[in-house]
């Protein structure tokens, strides 16, 4: 595999590999904040992150296309 | 021409702000207060998200194929030990909440479930730490 290949590989998947560490770094200080103020939940803030948790698996669960970069 | 084609693109992977490598959170903070049950759960829950997400990307990379792969690619094998630790922590964060929200649980029980819960997500970080997913 040639170097030119490789950089093209890992640029096209910069913009996912961003995206996605902006989503986890989002989580942490989300957690740091429950774990700081403590918080009770409501009803409506178990049923969306149910529904975000379950979204997340489905995602996992699916088998993406075959073709790729 | 190609030299200078690679010599462009790694001027450019240089000059963009490399983002700080996502943190999963395998141990929670500490809490400056004193959290109800529910609110661990709750927040075990959310911090659940973290690996979750990376699991996800994972499984959207490009396959990988021999005798050349992609630099990033998702191994079916991975694949499948992450679905199967999911499952056991989405259960585990299920009963978990179940219980914390049910009245008249012992504290037993209650710190039980949060431990188990503790333990799967874990599971799940760990098979990501294991393979270098980031």
């Amino acid at each position: 595999m040639g170097a030119l290949q490789v950089i093209l590989q890992l640029l096209a998947l910069l913009p996912d590999a961003i995206q996605t560490t902006e989503k986890v770094v989002a989580i942490v200080e989300r957690v740091k904040a429950l774990y700081a103020s403590g918080t009770e939940p409501t009803d409506e803030d178990w049923d969306s992150l149910n529904a975000t948790l379950a979204s997340l698996k489905a995602e996992l669960d699916a088998d993406p296309p075959l073709t790729g970069v | 021409m190609t030299r200078v084609l690679v010599l462009a693109a790694l001027l450019l992977l240089t000059a963009c702000p490399s983002p700080p490598p996502p943190a999963v959170p395998t141990e929670p903070p500490k809490p400056a207060v004193t959290l109800s049950p529910q609110a661990k759960v709750f927040a075990i829950k959310t911090g659940y998200e973290a690996p979750l997400t990376l699991a996800v990307a994972y499984n959207k990379r490009p396959p990988c194929r021999q005798p050349t792969s992609p630099v990033l690619c998702r191994d079916p094998a991975v694949v499948a030990q992450l679905r199967r630790a999911d499952d056991t922590a989405l259960s585990a964060l299920n009963a978990a909440e179940n219980i914390v929200r049910t009245k008249g649980v012992s504290d037993n029980a209650i710190n039980l479930a949060i431990a188990t819960a503790e333990n799967a997500t874990k599971a799940v970080a760990a098979i990501l730490e294991n393979y270098g997913v980031k």
